[in-house]
């Protein structure tokens, strides 16, 4: 029988459970030689995978270089089913045209709140609120200058299509590109950073469309005599 | 005709697991790094063969670093010409890293060291859950040889180890 012992590659399958035949998996249990020797390299396989698992700290998140993570980016965007691309911009076109309508647009005026200065002259929007969308950099500049004092942010993932700025009080500033990311923050003016690749970030105050800016054109509000 | 692959989800669940095993294969944060790049990128340029893009993707990554292995100063000429950012900094200056943690790490890359590249694969791949035909494929053999080299690679580990401890 001393012949007939295992061979590596057969205690190997063992250890890792997998197919070695059910004569394999006898002999190991019978044979006194074989049993230890299995026993052994579970022994030493159970060290390394200890050891493994406790060096994980020792390990820092990667730090991608913004390149290869825009790549990434724009290939999950491609991915996104084509009905998924269209729902925000199908929402803000709906909204879009359901404030072209005069009484929808006067109960929407109504429901803002109104400019401290008179000399403004946006009548939709509650004060001098501006965004800029640098060409170079990837930023989106949210300013409320009438807005609480504070704005609160979640973090959204950069897949999530969907970001929300809530306001403290009645507002709430809800922003909708096509796939963007934000930090956390509390601040009257807020950055956005948004790909590169981003074509149009439609924002929102409360249920209302406040803008759809398009980075490196100009921003564009649904029914201002500016437009 | 076959679904298109989803790399951004693949990025999401594996890309962490995939730079941890490559730090550890290449004993190189940066060179980790860039082998995760490179074979996502490799992903996207071309549909990958293999039923298990995570093992497609374990596979270029682990060939990258083999190859980058034998020119590695070369290679850290290259990125720094293209500006890439450095190497990352030492261990000990990040606070979440413990003193523990650290210190294991040596005693594993030690250990690790001293293995043969293809042992260090084998090892550490099975550490990922792959199995002997997927590691096979990875390092060029026969399901059968991985078993042998992972029986002996184990083995040796362990006499490393302990000779490290007394």
């Amino acid at each position: 029988m001393t012949e007939s012992h295992l061979p590596p590659h057969v205690l190997a399958l063992l250890l890792d459970d997998m197919d070695a035949g059910p004569e394999a998996a006898e002999h190991a249990h019978e044979c006194p030689h074989c049993s230890e020797r299995l026993s052994t390299l579970r022994e030493q396989a159970t060290a390394f995978d200890r050891l493994v698992a406790a060096t994980d700290d020792a390990i820092p998140a990667p730090q991608y270089d913004p390149s290869f993570l825009n790549t990434i980016a724009q290939h999950r965007r491609r991915e996104q089913p084509r009905y998924r691309r269209w729902i925000p911009a199908a929402a803000a076109a709906s909204l879009a045209l359901l404030l072209m309508v005069p009484s929808v647009r006067a109960w929407v005026v109504t429901r803002l709140p109104q400019p401290r200065s008179p000399a403004q002259t946006m009548p939709v929007i509650a004060g001098p609120t501006t965004v800029t969308i640098p060409v170079v950099e990837p930023q989106l500049r949210v300013t409320l200058a009438t807005a609480p004092a504070s704005v609160s942010l979640r973090w959204l993932d950069e897949s999530v299509s969907t970001a929300r700025l809530s306001v403290d009080g009645e507002a709430s500033l809800i922003a909708l590109p096509d796939g963007f990311s934000i930090s956390e923050a509390e601040a009257l003016a807020v950055e956005l950073s948004v790909p590169r690749s981003l074509e149009r970030v439609v924002v929102f105050v409360g249920d209302t469309l406040r803008w759809t800016a398009i980075p490196g054109g100009e921003l564009s509000e649904p029914g201002a005599p500016s437009r | 005709m076959s679904a298109p692959l989803d790399v951004g989800a693949l990025f999401d669940e594996h890309h962490e697991g995939l730079f941890r095993y490559l730090v550890r294969l290449s004993g190189d944060e940066a060179v980790a790094k860039d082998a995760v790049q490179f074979a996502f990128l490799r992903m996207l340029e071309r549909r990958p063969s293999d039923d298990n893009p995570q093992a497609w993707l374990y596979r270029v990554a682990t060939n990258a670093i083999r190859e980058w292995g034998r020119s590695a100063s070369r290679h850290r000429e290259l990125q720094t010409a293209r500006g890439y950012p450095p190497a990352l900094g030492d261990p000990a200056d990040d606070p979440s890293r413990t003193v523990e943690s650290i210190d294991n790490k040596q005693r594993l890359d030690s250990i690790l060291d001293r293995l043969s590249q293809r042992e260090r694969t084998i090892l550490l791949m099975r550490e990922q859950g792959f199995t002997h035909r997927e590691i096979a494929k990875a390092v060029g053999t026969t399901p059968g040889s991985v078993g042998t080299l992972l029986a002996r690679a184990l083995t040796k580990a362990g006499r490393i180890a302990a000779s490290e401890a007394s």
